[in-house]
């Protein structure tokens, strides 16, 4: 009997720590925690809400504007704010881009080493690859001469003494499936992936001023104004422009990203075994097509899914949403195992666990600065595999076919979604699905302003007099992780209270009042170790989340190294 | 233009950041601004930003870029794709008395017998990253003073604020021999 500890697991900013108990090569339990406090909540107490979201943005340098997004609308719900049409469609064109560019980074950059041995293509023979990737894709980069030079600089790198962004994988591990000539196809893919990534994300630059964290956000709408007759403002070039960036999106995403997913996957049929978990799921839906509201326009239906019944799609009611705190380091006026709502969260922070530099946490009493976020009691994952799931047992079509035809594809059964590369599978699903509705919200948007509707924000109740002396409102979201709600009380004009639940704290939370485990640590049960002191397959399941723990703590890493200290005892 | 960008920013909703003909040189700093010395490369961008007299008082002004990197990341890579020249100025412990200066060669980031401020690995992952991608800068200089303090703060230690003017002109030194080598400005 073993205890793996792996911390951090993310590959960016942020800190996740996992203890995993593993018996005859298989992990038998597990534990995951966030190691640092965020504290976000407390910051904005007391300030003028119209300005919340600058400040709530900050909560992660990756996961630019989801937060600002999620705390207009919080304030929008609770002032009774409908915004225009164009404030919409701007608002979704910046959320469109920022899960496509997050989806393919996070594939590639964060998650593909963890299926791809990067010295596997040393061995490669180049025209061996290039005869799979043309077979795979009319994606153009695909010659031998291409692959020799894509293999010839990561041997110059290898041969420098030090594999840098390399430096943490665990190469030659046997879990390793790939034969060399798809490592070398992924690996050129990672790098490619690069430029694609800084190209596409310029559509923030264009909708928010800068990237990232965009600017252009406004209590009421956006701020980017709309004018076929101005040089500097949204105007038909920059449409043109914006179109441009949706087709360099298409073409990597359809040639590249999701032939590269189904070829990765084919080699690895046992890991649509691994990794369910609770298999409830969650989503607050949105990127709404109509008003704030109406949730049967959303682009991403609302609703939940219990123990993987998709025949029913459950409904949501924000009131059933709690947050406990029996295993995190925090108080409650009515005690540990109390349970809140949002609107009357409380954050305070009381660390009680063992004094770093420590070997083990104190699993039986409170380990994480995670609380343990439930829906009416129950566990729920959040994120693209969550979404596609309720948008499916919803009924929509477009997602019906996607998931349908991959399925067909891999020769698997619906229930081989509920798994490590479930998550994976959905995501790049989920990718495909929104570069459709990129093309319909920029047309949208082109026609509004050649029809004249140059409106991007209602500031009708922008002067704080206009507003009631008490009020409140959720700002539910869906961010590229997942599930994400802003909750926001308003009192004689200054935030009052205020709470971000944010999707991995969903996912990453610790065990509850009741002793349910949360996702990560449920879906880690089971879990093939081969080699003790290499923890590849639990980094598989967790990084299939995505995890941002800068995004569930908050705090960046102030000595910026990243340390994936594993212990063997 | 010579211009200041910020860690990932696209400045002036720019579409082309270090697009565009002719040669491009870069001034990379790199620092933390709340953890005391470590803030030393980007204090040096702000003040070359400040006093742009120096950096137009050479053979190409309009080539030369001065980034605040901040604490790296990828978002700093199209600022940095085959650029003529790059200096990166950091804080760098060569176990040296605190103030004194070092000027490298900047193939010595891709190794890892120096350590450099506490975002190290950001600098030198940045470039690996450039290598695989090919687009590695034509030269690399990496300049930087032996810190006293890294620790909450927001002021440099006497010692290194006194290396600072020297330090700046080795900076200067190294853009003005490149763009003569390269025929600039004549």
């Amino acid at each position: 009997m073993a205890r793996v500890v792996v911390d951090p697991v993310t590959r960016i900013e942020g800190h996740l720590r996992i203890e995993a108990q593993v018996d005859n090569g298989a992990v038998t339990d597990a534990w995951s925690s966030g190691t640092m406090f965020r504290g976000m909540e407390l910051i904005v107490q007391g300030r003028d809400p119209r300005e919340a979201w600058i400040w709530t943005q900050r909560i992660c340098g990756v996961c630019t504007t989801v937060h600002a997004i999620a705390s207009v609308q919080a304030v929008e719900d609770a002032l009774a704010i409908s915004p225009p049409p164009n404030a919409r469609l701007m608002r979704n064109l910046i959320s469109g881009a920022q899960f496509i560019q997050d989806h393919v980074i996070h594939f590639y950059h964060l998650h593909a080493l963890d299926w791809v041995d990067v010295t596997g293509c040393l061995t490669a023979d180049p025209q061996k690859t290039a005869d799979l990737a043309q077979k795979i894709s009319p994606w153009p980069l695909s010659s031998r001469a291409y692959f020799t030079e894509v293999q010839a600089r990561v041997k110059a790198l290898v041969d420098s003494g030090q594999l840098s962004i390399f430096t943490n994988g665990y190469w030659g591990n046997p879990a390793y499936k790939l034969p060399p000539e798809a490592d070398l196809m992924a690996v050129a893919h990672y790098i490619e992936a690069l430029s694609w990534q800084r190209d596409v994300i310029r559509m923030h630059a264009i909708l928010g001023g800068k990237n990232p964290h965009p600017q252009t956000f406004l209590v009421g709408g956006m701020a980017a104004p709309l004018d076929p007759n101005s040089p500097n403002v949204v105007n038909p070039l920059r449409m043109d422009q914006m179109a441009a960036l949706v087709r360099t999106m298409r073409t990597f995403v359809e040639q590249v990203y999701v032939p590269d997913v189904k070829a990765i996957a084919s080699f690895y049929p046992e890991w649509f075994t691994y990794g369910a978990g609770h298999r409830n799921y969650l989503a607050y839906g949105g990127l709404p097509n109509g008003a704030l509201n109406d949730t049967s326009l959303y682009t991403f239906p609302r609703g939940i899914i219990l123990n993987g019944d998709l025949s029913t799609v459950h409904p949501v009611d924000q009131t059933k949403i709690t947050e406990a705190i029996a295993h995190s380091y925090y108080t409650y006026p009515g005690g540990d195992q109390a349970t809140l709502n949002p609107f009357d969260g409380v954050t305070a922070p009381k660390y009680s666990g063992p004094t770093p530099p420590y070997d083990a946490l104190d699993t039986a009493n409170k380990y994480s600065w995670l609380k343990s976020p439930r829906y009416d009691g129950q566990v729920m994952e959040v994120g693209p595999l969550a979404r596609m799931l309720v948008a499916y047992g919803s009924g929509v079509q477009k997602v019906q076919d996607l998931v349908n035809s991959t399925l067909a594809e891999l020769n698997a059964q619906p229930a081989a979604l509920f798994s490590t590369l479930g998550r994976v599978a959905a995501r790049a699903l989920e990718t495909v699905y929104l570069l459709d509705w990129m093309d319909t919200w920029l047309a949208e948007l082109g026609k509004n302003m050649n029809s004249g509707d140059l409106r991007t924000a209602d500031t009708s109740k922008w002067e704080p007099s206009t507003w009631p002396a008490e009020a409140q409102g959720w700002g539910p979201h869906e961010a590229p992780r997942g599930a994400l709600g802003h909750w926001v009380k308003i009192k004689n004009q200054k935030i009052e209270n205020y709470q971000a639940v944010v999707p991995s704290t969903w996912n990453a939370g610790p065990r509850d009042e009741n002793g349910q485990t949360g996702p990560y640590e449920a879906s880690l049960v089971g879990t093939p170790v081969a080699v003790l002191d290499q923890p590849l397959e639990i980094l598989r399941t967790i990084h299939s989340f995505d995890p941002c723990l800068a995004c569930a703590v908050h705090v960046v890493d102030a000595t910026g190294a990243e340390k994936v200290r594993v212990e063997v005892r | 233009m010579s211009g200041v960008a910020g860690g990932g920013l696209d400045p002036g909703g720019g579409l082309d950041p270090g697009d565009g003909p002719g040669r491009r040189y870069v001034v990379l700093g790199l620092g933390n601004r709340i953890q005391g010395d470590e803030a030393l490369g980007s204090l040096v961008i702000e003040r070359l930003a400040a006093d742009d007299a120096v950096i137009r008082a050479l053979p190409d002004p309009a080539s030369i870029d001065l980034v605040d990197g901040g604490t790296v990341g990828l978002a700093l890579l199209p600022l940095l794709e085959d650029v003529d020249g790059l200096v990166v100025v950091d804080i760098i412990d060569g176990g040296l008395s605190p103030g004194a200066r070092q000027d490298l060669d900047g193939t010595l980031l891709l190794r890892r017998d120096i350590v450099m401020g506490v975002h190290d690995l950001g600098a030198t992952e940045l470039l690996a990253t450039l290598q695989l991608m090919g687009a590695m800068p034509r030269r690399i200089r990496v300049v930087g003073i032996q810190p006293k303090r890294v620790d909450l703060g927001t002021e440099l230690t006497s010692e290194v604020e006194a290396s600072v003017p020297e330090l700046i002109r080795t900076v200067l030194g190294h853009l003005r021999a490149w763009q003569t080598e390269d025929g600039s400005g004549g």
